[in-house]
């Protein structure tokens, strides 16, 4: 299946390609993990839906086993999503969906080992997304439970970490969404406890290496990954730091300090710099990867002081940085300079962080209304407001020239096609 | 593409030998184990045996015997920590997985572990047959002994429901005459709770108030989560009852309170403050004086909780402050010695010491004060024990929009959560004093 798939996503892509002339477009993309492809919530396709709403431009909608706030992942054929039952929160479950029809092709269920505390409706112990390499699918949850199931859902390997390193403590349950990195699974855990960063066996579960982080204060950010040829770096953003690590073996590289001591976005990478949101109320930082020790001096390029949201994630869109705060204000940012381009309020509370892709920027906020600009523009291009009908705090996927939203009861394929909608090509 | 899920509709088979096979195969699997059948018969079941064997192969099940099935589960429980035992524990879990449905009881009485990762393991299996069975029309499924596990409160939690899940795909209803008996049960409490409510709810539409009452009072009496008794209250209210939740929870709502001592930055809960110095906790004196540098006196101030879960709120008690120190005394007096579990709360640091003895300390910020955020077994002596609290406050939040919550809650619980049985001796002994 994955051959197939893989051949015709090169025939369309090159087919695309070629009459152009220009930056290739993509039809067929899959979203693996936390933020995409890249891990920076930008998708390579073009074509996607633009206007959509409770009855129309829907392909299909199904319900969920269970509830939750992960993002849902897209292979091939395969959507996968974690999920936890609604009250106990001790039952873990992975479910995939047919990318179709959203039929559910399977659902596997587990017990978690420690349910801690979490938000009433930001978060649960189905939190932290999940991810791919195609073949295996890996499933980390609040409850302190890891799992490594393959793509038909069949259990490969399992790890309780919080029987193995203590129960997870976390007043707004763990989010991080952990990382695939070679064959290395990769999770950051900065909890009230004994916080640790620890690499696992992608194969069998076996650790690769632990680090333990004392004195490290609870964050909620997911660890990224710079890819270089010659040496690739883990970014950690933590409470009050952010912190390089050699992803083969734990090693400290650097750190910058500054950020605010409440951590939840995940950084992005981009233009040769880690764009990096310290917390509520704190700066938003540029720096250039590299260097040793505290390299808080040398390689921040700029600081922005406002904006900065407290959840979302914020989005790098060719030369445009985007903050989204938590109040529905968004600051458009110059990538390069931090220079502030333009600021609108789009108003609503926000928990999912944005996507982007054909050349649109997408904000949905916790009522399910979207509201799609275009990128690169210097001013704010709204190009329109869709209403989900359903609370939205996971964040989107792009996939196969869909959008996929997870509510806390349902699964939708966003495809704008009944509304008549749909983006003809990027602009 | 194969499914996990216990219930997989797009599993069952349709063909009419498949079906027929389900409905033959657990009754050959009877016959075949022997029974007061002629020798004639005995023969048909040897040649049905056969058919079955070739039936089991077809089905992708597997025989195991009795010794291979618990050396299968053996090798799961030693799963460890790490991925150890991990191919070996994955190897059993699929061989598990082919065997009869008339091990699913063994794998429920095996998934009471403590190991989590073997108890996943044997859930796997668990499903898997599960799965195949319902597939099949569930005929096979020994329902008898599952339900007696479900029944058995003794049995562990997790695997009794996942037992009830099962059976509730076969009969929906399996658990209705169940649950009355339920009150108690420790996995099947809230369950239980839930559907008296229901039925107190239906009495009071049908205008049969007693009845009504009545069952809303066994909810108050039987509820141990703090939702269902604070329904259980609010309907009683309704009626003209009145309950309090305070005692049926346990919770310590009378305290004496001094505040708050000066803690720049969060340095609070490593500093030693008067109240904690020279055995003061251990011998409370409400007249004594506290003074600070910059002069003011600190006294002792009676302070009783208002809000139904016993939540002490600091900032009204002792001053909307930031990065400071109050501390809390109360007595409770038990009838007798008792085991008792201790849940607690606080925003922020919480230290608390009973009859003199440190039984918690937690250094954590921005906390929230949740109910029975931490708990803590403790022993309860026969007549005063003596608390004593601590709670720091930190700076304020960076966000200028988050309160400035200084709050704590506390409770002594068996371990059903009900409220331990005690008095507070102690009361306001000037009402007018802290007008």
């Amino acid at each position: 299946m994955k051959s197939t798939s893989s051949i015709r996503r090169i025939a369309t892509f090159l087919l695309l390609s070629a009459p152009l002339g220009r930056a290739p477009l993509v039809l067929a993309e899959n979203w693996p993990e936390w933020r995409g492809p890249n891990r920076n919530a930008v998708s390579s396709e073009s074509n996607l839906p633009r206007h959509w709403s409770a009855d129309s431009g829907i392909r299909w909608k199904v319900p969920l086993a269970g509830t939750g706030v992960s993002s849902p992942i897209v292979w091939d054929e395969r959507i996968v999503v974690t999920a936890t039952d609604r009250h106990s929160q001790e039952e873990l479950l992975i479910a995939c969906h047919a990318r179709d029809s959203g039929r559910q092709l399977w659902l596997t269920r587990f017990w978690g080992t420690a349910v801690t505390l979490h938000h009433a409706t930001k978060s649960d112990m189905a939190t932290p997304t999940p991810v791919t390499d195609g073949k295996r699918i890996f499933a980390l949850f609040g409850t302190g439970d890891l799992f490594c199931v393959d793509m038909d859902g069949q259990l490969v390997w399992q790890r309780s970490l919080a029987e193995e390193y203590g129960p997870f403590e976390n007043r707004f349950g763990h989010t991080s969404s952990p990382i695939l990195v070679g064959n290395s699974l990769i999770i950051q855990c900065d909890h009230y406890g004994s916080s640790y960063l620890l690499a696992v066996d992608a194969d069998n579960g076996k650790n690769v290496w632990h680090q333990p982080r004392p004195g490290v204060w609870h964050s909620w950010s997911s660890p990224q990954i710079i890819r270089q040829a010659d040496r690739s770096t883990l970014v950690v953003c933590a409470a009050e730091r952010m912190e390089g690590f050699d992803p083969r073996d734990g090693q400290l590289q650097w750190i910058v300090h500054g950020l605010q001591r409440e951590c939840i976005p995940t950084p992005v990478i981009g233009h040769e710099r880690i764009y990096v949101v310290s917390g509520p109320r704190g700066s938003s930082f540029a720096v250039r990867p590299g260097g040793k020790g505290d390299v808080t001096e040398s390689h921040v390029d700029w600081r922005f002081d406002r904006g900065a949201p407290y959840v979302p994630s914020a989005i790098l869109v060719g030369d445009q940085y985007y903050l989204l705060d938590d109040q529905g204000i968004v600051t458009c940012l110059d990538a390069h300079h931090g220079k502030q381009q333009w600021r609108h309020r789009i108003g609503g509370s926000f928990t999912a962080s944005p996507v982007s892709g054909g050349g649109y920027v997408y904000f949905s906020d916790d009522d399910g209304v979207t509201t799609v600009i275009e990128a690169g523009r210097k001013s704010y291009t709204e190009v329109a407001r869709n209403t989900l009908g359903a609370p939205t705090y996971a964040s989107a996927a792009i996939s196969h020239g869909n959008l996929y939203f997870r509510t806390p009861e349902l699964l939708l394929a966003i495809d704008g096609s009944q509304g008549k909608s749909r983006a003809d090509a990027a602009p | 593409m194969r499914s996990t899920m216990a219930l997989a509709p797009q599993d069952i088979g349709s063909h009419p030998a498949r079906v027929l096979l389900a409905v033959v195969i657990p009754i050959l699997l009877v016959l075949v184990g022997g029974g007061p059948f002629p020798a004639a018969t005995r023969g048909r079941m040897a040649r049905a045996a056969d058919d079955d064997d070739r039936a089991t192969q077809a089905s992708g099940e597997s025989r195991l015997s009795a010794d291979e099935v618990s050396a299968a589960i053996e090798r799961i429980m030693r799963a460890g920590p790490n991925s150890d035992g991990l191919d070996n524990a994955r190897n059993a879990s699929r061989e598990l997985s082919r065997a009869p449905a008339a091990i699913l009881p063994e794998l429920l009485a095996a998934m009471g572990t403590a190991n989590p990762v073997a108890a996943n393991w044997l859930r796997q299996a668990f499903e898997a047959i599960a799965a195949r069975e319902l597939s099949r029309g569930s005929a096979g499924l020994p329902r008898d002994e599952i339900l007696a596990f479900v029944r058995d409160a003794s049995r562990a939690g997790r695997p009794r429901r996942l037992a009830l899940r099962l059976l509730r795909q076969v009969d929906l209803d399996v658990d209705r005459p169940l649950l009355a008996d339920w009150l108690d049960d420790p996995e099947f409490r809230r369950d239980a709770i839930d559907a008296l409510m229901h039925q107190a709810d239906e009495k009071l539409n049908m205008r049969a108030v007693e009845e009504a009452r009545s069952a809303f009072e066994r909810c108050f009496e039987h509820a141990r989560h703090s939702d269902q008794v604070l329904a259980a209250v609010d309907k009683l209210r309704s009626l003209g009852t009145i309950v309090d939740p305070i005692p049926q929870l346990g919770f310590v709502h009378r305290w004496w309170v001094v505040g708050p001592f000066p803690a720049p930055g969060m340095s609070g809960f490593s500093t030693l403050y008067p109240p904690q110095i020279g055995g003061e906790a251990f011998a409370f004196d409400r007249s004594r004086i506290y003074t600070l540098d910059d002069g003011t006196a600190l006294r002792w101030k009676w302070s009783e909780s208002t809000d139904r879960l016993g939540e002490m709120n600091l900032v009204q008690a002792l001053g909307p402050v930031k990065e400071s120190v109050g501390f809390a005394y109360s007595e409770i007096e038990c009838a007798e010695a008792c085991a008792a579990r201790l849940a607690c709360s606080a925003d922020d640091n919480l230290s608390i010491w009973l009859n003199g003895e440190s039984v918690l300390a937690r250094e954590q910020w921005l906390n929230g004060t949740r109910l029975d955020r931490f708990v803590v077994p403790v022993k309860l002596q026969a007549g005063v024990n003596r608390i004593f609290v601590k709670i720091c406050q930190g700076p304020q939040h960076v966000n200028p929009e988050v309160p400035n919550n200084w709050s704590f809650q506390l409770r002594f619980c068996d371990a059903s959560g009900k409220g331990i049985r005690f008095v507070c001796p102690l009361s306001n002994p000037d009402p007018a004093s802290n007008k």
